[in-house]
């Protein structure tokens, strides 16, 4: 009996180094898997596609000149009598309508109410409005047109 | 030995087999840093439009705090007050501040179409301070605090799109007028009303007559008095009550009144007028006896000292025009209250009263 069996040791110890093998093998996969689950990484690529409407109006508005916002000048025509105070300053945006108007080859208008036309747009061009506030507590629409 | 080396050999190439994957395993197991998921997302040109739109109502801000202080300031400026602390100016134009900018952000901003609208936030106080340039007061700083941030909104596809932007607003008001209003609370003009009687008033007045043909007149009181309002006015009066009334008090009140010459110019100019002044001119005591010694070869003398106490209380009417700027209002003159570029005027009645 011990003879047969003896033909049969190194067998049963490579089955039995096998059978360890599989089990680290079983245990390894499922904490793999387990640590795996929850660090999972979501990389997000964003694609902005964009005209970026509303820039030049915006950069436009902000702009100062003499201490005053464009935004802060063209409100204030609001006023009666306004062209004794703003007439350098209403030159002054003229000129960077018309710089930008040459810069970006299209023709641009600013325009408040029917109070004042700044530059100069075909009716068929695109057109936009934008909230300012006026003096005195009201607000208005300053209507930009570009073609 | 054949028959076990047979046996052995598959399961040793096995078990290499196992051992290799059991190390690549370990391996990419201890270095790997998780799973990674990606996922390209498309944004549209909405992000920029709102961008802009979030700057734009910054700006609508930005100028619209200017229209109500400068409205603010314009109106009570105009108001009937007995005040001109500097400090209490600037806390009454800041309220009603507030309310005009809260009148501003009532309603969503909108930029280029209804599609962007900007939610604007109310504010719940508009705090001052004082400013100085080489210790003058040339303005003040606010600093408006919101109650919110500036925010917007867009749904699209499913997906939302919120921005915000904070909407606190910090601005630099220059308002020259306090510097002027500063010198003349009713502490500063019974100050001056102080020192005028001080330095032209003096408490003890004597009059002396001379001369053996003077021997039949006397000194009143009230001549006593004229010898300062000739000296401080060129005028006598005849009775007492006119010299206090006419003299005295007409004196202090001009004198009051100078202070717009010296602080008017050509960019600030400052009116004063004196309602309802009261001067009163006590005696304390007169002594003094003729001394004649005509008679006896020598002269006629008659010295006459008085003690006075001095005072004096009025209402400094005062109006002060800034003519550094003007600022576009909505004018109060006139029943169609139209938009106009306006200069600060400043009015207030101050009392004040001396001694």
């Amino acid at each position: 009996m011990s003879k047969k069996l003896k033909g049969f040791g190194p067998l049963l110890m490579v089955l039995g180094i096998m059978i360890v093998l599989i089990i680290i093998l079983v245990f390894a996969t499922q904490v793999y898997v387990k640590t795996h689950m929850t660090n999972v990484k979501l990389e997000v690529t964003v694609a902005i596609e964009s005209d970026a409407r509303g820039s030049w109006p915006v950069s436009f508005l902000k702009s100062e000149t003499g201490g005053m916002s464009y935004m802060e000048i063209l409100g204030s025509v609001r006023a009666d009598n306004y062209n004794d105070f703003l007439g350098e300053r209403l030159k002054v945006i003229e000129d960077q309508v018309k710089k930008s108007a040459e810069l970006d080859k299209k023709q641009k208008e600013v325009k408040l109410e029917n109070r004042i036309v700044v530059g100069q747009a075909a009716s068929a061009g695109s057109r936009v409005l934008i909230d300012i506030p006026l003096p005195g507590g009201e607000r208005s629409s300053l209507e930009i047109k570009e073609d | 030995m054949n028959r076990k080396g047979f046996i052995a050999i598959p399961l040793i190439v096995f078990l290499t087999i196992v051992l290799l994957f059991t190390i690549i395993f370990g391996i990419s197991f201890t270095i790997s840093k998780g799973l990674v998921i990606q996922k390209t997302i498309t944004v549209q040109q909405d992000m920029y439009a709102m961008l802009n739109s979030l700057e734009a109502s910054k700006a609508y801000l930005d100028t619209a705090i200017k229209y109500s202080l400068y409205q603010a300031a314009y109106d009570y400026g105009l108001e009937e007050k007995h005040d001109s602390n500097p400090d209490n100016i600037i806390v009454k134009i800041s309220e009603k501040a507030k309310e005009k900018l809260n009148g501003y952000t009532k309603e969503n901003y909108k930029f280029l179409s209804d599609k962007y609208q900007v939610q604007l936030p109310s504010y719940s106080r508009i705090d001052p301070k004082i400013y100085k340039s080489a210790n003058i007061i040339t303005g003040f700083t606010v600093e408006a605090v919101p109650t919110d941030t500036i925010r917007i909104a867009l749904e699209k596809e499913g997906e939302s799109t919120k921005l915000e932007k904070q909407a606190k607003i910090n601005f630099n008001f220059q308002y020259p007028i306090l510097q002027l209003m500063d010198s003349l609370t009713s502490d500063k003009l019974k100050q001056k009303a102080d020192e005028i009687i001080k330095s032209h008033w003096p408490k003890e007045l004597v009059k002396t007559i001379t001369g053996c043909d003077k021997k039949s007149q006397r000194i009143e009181t009230v001549d006593v008095l004229n010898e300062q309002l000739k000296i401080n006015s060129g005028k006598e009066f005849k009775t007492f009550e006119d010299a206090v009334q006419l003299g005295f008090n007409g004196h202090i009140s001009s004198k009051i009144q100078d202070i717009q010459n010296q602080l008017s110019n050509n960019l600030i100019s400052l009116e004063i007028s004196i309602d309802d002044p009261k001067a009163t001119v006590q005696v304390e005591f007169c002594q003094g006896e003729p001394v004649d010694n005509c008679g006896k070869g020598g002269a006629f003398t008659y010295t006459r000292k008085c003690s006075f106490n001095y005072s004096y209380s009025g209402k400094a009417k005062i109006s002060i025009t800034d003519k550094t700027k003007a600022y576009p209002v909505k004018a109060l003159e006139g029943s169609d209250n139209k938009v106009l570029f306006k200069n600060f005027v400043f009015k207030t009645t101050n009392s004040f009263s001396s001694g």
